[in-house]
């Protein structure tokens, strides 16, 4: 992690923990845009976003590449009752298709996305299948 | 007992003309070039240089107006079944289907998946199936050699034109395209004219205040 | 209905909305283009993707550690290695497996022969789309098939390997399936790759279809998050394997190739390069490939501990990164595919405008999709 990173983490108030494998920076859901835009500011390559059903919160995971070798991940939690985040589309361009996927498999809305209708399963669809609470049917063979 | 006469009773030109016709298309059969999934890597060796589809006068065409047989070489999901049947309905009469590899005959591998439909006979009336995962190209072959028997053995002569090829149970999530009239006739539902593309946009711009005449 | 608004040119009257696809020979799977075209110019674009979601992310889910593995094969079908790997690579650092020397050296060489027949997958493809039909993909295929028959005899199958596990690889190549490969890749390859190079290069046809079309800086190709060989046809030395490396790149001398003119003909060069880069690289492998094991144990009912990893490996397409989740069982919390073709093509619609309708093939060309791997 770069100081310039650490330093717009801390200004946004992240938590920032080292222990496991990549270091991971949690940030409310207000300061989730702002600390992102600050983020490519430094120079932070987009990667990834993706979300993590936790149960009661469905955890956003955006993977930022910071130098060539280094990466960590920004997070944020959008609880069962509000799921909605801001959009990053206007930050980092391909994270549009990230988000998209997101709303379609985890019915996250994303405010600001140009076009948030989903992107992987036919528009007939109704389920958002990566949440815990959606579970396969058994097929007869 | 005439010369041409009707399908119950087929007469010499007609048991001749169809034989000759048999001969024909189980000698050229033409598969549409619709690659799904990972079978159609298969499909695509087989058609090259070391198994040589062309030596048996399978072609692929890109028209399946020009195609009298559709090889499904992958899964069919939810949002490419309706797509599917449209190619498929659009092939010219006679026409054959050969579903390759295990995801086109169950849902192979993905048989529990919320977005598989559980074999490509859901919606299309499949007359070979050629399991493996996928399956060699030599198994795409002897399928291909099977169909060609399958084709060369049955009469077409007499058999109603089937335009459109309504499946038994017919899936909720997407209505049954009408590409025609005479398809609702068959389907039996109306047959609304689509909508087309919508007119063009203004140009950018203010629209109102360009003069007429200049146009 | 798809929301794609038309955009409209200004001072003409008209513009036209074209579906390409999903059913069409030129789009390697199920893709839908739809392109908005005054006169031949392209407006503006919009891919539409999803055509063969299976779901494979849940599916997994419901899976065990274990069994995944048979899944990432059939998410790029056409560089099952990578996929493989990158999976594996993901819950061993999750759970700690030492993977023995062996099994690195073997999973490295596979891997970059995987990248010589992905690229040729590509190599057959875009000659198509331009137009070439019948030889060129004839002529990629007979190195294919050559190869493929390497695959069959180490792992027993042709396009579905399965071949590795978690903590190694399942079958070891013994000395003489090596050398038949060293000498495949060293004697008789290069030759080939001679005679393709003359084909599309050389050839003066595709020169003037791809020369200055789609000429794209590293910097507007970064913003867009496209990554892999088309990024660095515009002269970024990004590649994970010098700058994160993994398995034996580090042991390997090899050079990331790169091309400054940032064109459609240079993604061409810089993909033909590859392959010869990576035919060398295998060789080095053969020759420096040390004895022992080819598989940790692992037990059956893997249980990793609590926490999640993302591990980045470089794919014949670019960054394929793969996030697992665990929460203490047997079965993955979540597993989640970084693909790269899946940003390269959400680029689309920032590359294709200005440009002919005829160019839209030879861009599409330069990102090689495949759609396995975009819908998952
Ligand atoms: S049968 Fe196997 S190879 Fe064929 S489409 Fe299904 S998963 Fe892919």
């Amino acid at each position: 992690m770069t100081p310039e990173v650490r330093a717009v983490l801390a200004r946004h108030g992240a938590v920032l923990d080292e222990s496991g494998f990549d270091p991971r920076a949690d940030v409310a859901r207000d300061a989730w845009r702002a600390c992102a835009a600050d983020l490519h500011a430094t120079g932070a390559r987009f990667f990834d976003i993706t979300a993590i059903d936790r149960g009661e919160a469905v955890e956003l995971v955006l993977v930022l590449v910071d130098t060539p070798s280094t990466q960590f991940t920004l997070r944020t939690s959008c609880p069962n009752e509000s799921l909605r985040a801001e959009s990053l589309a206007g930050v980092f361009p391909p994270a549009e298709w990230g988000e998209r996927e997101v709303f379609d498999l985890f019915g996250v809305v994303f405010e600001g996305n140009p076009d948030m209708t989903r992107i992987l399963q036919p528009d007939s669809s109704t389920i958002h299948p990566l949440r815990r609470s959606f579970e396969l049917e058994e097929r007869t063979w | 007992m005439g010369v041409v006469d009707d399908a119950e009773q087929p007469g010499f030109i007609t048991t001749t003309l169809d034989k000759l016709l048999r001969w024909g298309r189980s000698r050229s059969m033409w598969p549409v070039n619709a690659g799904i999934a990972c079978c159609s890597l298969e499909m695509m060796t087989t058609g090259a240089a070391r198994y040589d589809f062309d030596r048996f006068g399978i072609m692929f065409r890109s028209s399946p107006r020009q195609a009298d047989v559709m090889i499904v070489p992958g899964p069919i999901t939810k949002k490419m079944a309706p797509i599917v049947q449209r190619v498929y309905n659009q092939m010219a009469e006679p026409r054959w289907v050969i579903a390759m590899g295990s995801c086109a005959i169950s849902g192979g591998t993905f048989v529990d998946s919320y977005n598989v439909l559980p074999g490509a006979e859901t919606i299309l009336p499949v007359d070979i199936y050629i399991p493996g995962c996928p399956p060699r190209p030599e198994a795409l072959l002897y399928g291909c050699l099977q169909l060609k028997k399958l084709i060369s053995e049955t009469s077409t002569i007499g058999s109603s034109r089937k335009p459109m090829y309504v499946p038994p149970v017919l899936p909720e999530e997407w209505p049954l395209e009408l590409l025609g009239e005479y398809d609702a006739l068959e389907a039996g539902a109306v047959w609304v004219q689509p909508e087309r593309d919508s007119p063009p946009v203004t140009p950018l711009g203010d629209a109102e205040s360009a003069p007429e005449d200049e146009l | 209905m798809v929301n794609f608004p038309r955009k409209g040119v200004e001072g003409s009257t008209e513009t036209m909305l074209l579906n390409v696809g999903p059913q069409h020979p030129s789009t390697h799977g199920v893709l839908h283009m739809m392109c908005e075209i005054s006169g031949e110019t392209i407006v503006s674009a919009k891919p539409v993707i999803g055509y063969l979601h299976r779901g494979i992310e849940k599916l997994a889910e419901s899976r065990t550690w274990q069994q995944d593995i048979v899944l990432t094969d059939r998410l790029d079908y056409v560089a099952q290695f990578s996929n493989e790997w990158a999976y594996c690579r993901a819950v061993e650092r999750l759970a700690g497996i030492e993977v023995p020397e062996r099994a690195e050296w073997l999973r490295t060489l596979l891997v970059e022969m995987n990248r010589i027949t992905s690229h040729l997958i590509w190599y057959a493809g875009v000659t198509m789309d331009i137009g070439a039909l019948g030889t060129p993909f004839i002529y990629a295929w007979v190195a294919r098939e050559r190869i493929f028959d390497f695959y069959e005899a180490v792992t027993g199958a042709r396009v579905m390997p399965n071949w590795m596990r978690l903590g190694g690889v399942h079958t070891d190549i013994d000395s003489a399936m090596l050398k038949e490969m060293r000498d495949f890749l060293e004697r008789d390859f290069p030759v080939e790759v001679d005679e393709y190079e003359a084909l599309l290069v050389g050839n003066e046809i595709v020169q003037s279809r791809m020369k200055g079309i789609g000429v794209f800086s590293a910097e507007q190709l970064v913003e867009w998050g496209v990554t892999g060989p088309a990024l660095r046809a515009s002269g970024s030395e990004r590649d994970l394997r010098k700058d994160v490396p993994y398995g034996v790149y580090d042991r390997l001398d090899f050079r990331v190739c790169t091309d400054d003119v940032g064109d459609s003909l240079a993604r061409c060069r810089v993909r033909l390069a590859e392959i010869r880069e990576s035919a060398r690289m295998c060789v080095q492998i053969i020759d420096g490939m040390p004895g022992g094991d080819v598989r940790a144990k692992v037990s059956r009912a893997l249980k990793p501990p609590v926490g999640d990893v993302c591990v980045r490996t470089e794919s014949p397409r670019g960054e394929l990164g793969v996030l697992v989740a665990s929460d203490g069982t047997t079965k993955p919390l979540r597993f989640r595919v970084r693909s790269p073709i899946f940003y390269n093509l959400s680029a689309m619609p920032h590359m294709l405008p200005n440009h002919l309708l005829a160019d839209m093939l030879v861009i599409f060309g330069g990102i090689d999709t495949s759609m396995g791997e975009i819908d998952r």
